[in-house]
């Protein structure tokens, strides 16, 4: 009988040790990909901040280009700035449609850059996607993650500027962020 | 000498990796002696010694570890948050200035000056 009575104390013993080890290992997981989590982003708002500088060093950059990468800058540290780039990622990357004429106005002195200075308009862009980057990698709850990551990798640099514009009307627009975007 | 510190480095990993495989096999010795020691009228020992082993096992400094890569990593990105906020005031401030003009503008007394001398 106290050989039963030991035997089940072990046994439980020897699963509560395991589930205490199991937890510490996720724990330890979990950490760790935080770390690299914020490490990436880290490293995606320090090359925004370079990019940034190089677009207002140039002369051949249009304010209006300025202006609009100052606004998508301002969001990036603000939280309510990835759920809205989920959202407009859920909705199946909408562009192009009810443009305002702000964003018109971009795109237009955006092509413009790109014949007049390649390389102010590749700094442009690397702004604009390493913002976007910054936004879902700062914070640890951003569904679909990888999924915008990969979109944002494979698609032309019109799908980053509109992603950027989406962002920008979000938070512009005095609306909670998530809920309206521009292209809705 | 590189033949040797190739096999030192070996033997390190062999070292390193070894209580790894073993893990289970490790647990499982543990939970034999806390057996014997249940079995023996010591439960707490039996306990205790399970307790302490498995949790300094190879997790605890690991854990720790990456508790101070976390705390490092978000200070490292607080301190580039303050950077770019930094750069968009200083960028912002930059835009928003008015482009001084090539001539300062005349002021009163040099337009009366001007029209006095005109007449």
């Amino acid at each position: 009988m106290m050989i039963i009575e030991a035997l089940a104390t072990t046994v439980l013993v020897f699963v509560l040790a395991l589930s205490v080890d199991g937890l510490m290992r996720a724990t330890t997981k979990k950490l760790n990909d935080d770390a690299e989590r914020m490490d990436a982003a880290r490293w995606a708002i320090n090359r925004h901040r370079h990019a940034l500088e190089h677009v207002f060093a140039s002369e051949s950059v249009e304010p209006i280009l300025k202006n609009y990468i100052l606004d998508i800058s301002r969001q990036v540290p603000d939280e309510a700035s990835a759920p809205a780039l989920v959202r407009w990622f859920e909705d199946g990357l909408p562009h192009h449609r009810d443009k305002t004429d702000a964003d018109e106005a971009f795109s237009n002195a955006l092509a413009d850059l790109k014949s007049a200075n390649p390389q102010a308009y590749r700094e442009m862009i690397v702004a604009m996607r390493t913002a976007l980057v910054a936004m879902i990698m700062q914070w640890p709850d951003v569904s679909d993650r990888f999924r915008i990551m990969a979109e944002l990798a494979g698609e032309d640099a019109g799908e980053a500027s509109a992603a950027a514009a989406a962002v920008r009307s979000a938070a512009t627009s005095g609306t909670p962020a998530g809920k309206v975007h521009a292209y809705a | 000498m590189n033949e040797l510190l190739k096999e030192l480095a070996a033997k390190i990993r062999v070292i390193k990796t070894g209580p790894l495989i073993g893990r289970h096999v490790f647990l499982l010795l543990l939970a034999g002696l806390a057996f014997y020691a249940l079995a023996n009228h010591a439960p707490t020992i039996g306990v205790v010694i399970i307790v302490v082993l498995v949790l300094s096992f190879d997790q605890i400094p690991a854990m720790i570890a990456a508790y101070r890569k976390r705390d490092k990593a978000k200070l490292n990105l607080d301190t580039e948050l303050e950077n770019l906020k930094n750069a968009y005031k200083k960028l912002m401030k930059d835009i928003s200035e008015p482009e001084l003009p090539l001539e300062p503008p005349s002021s009163a007394e040099d337009q009366r000056r001007q029209s006095d001398d005109d007449h």
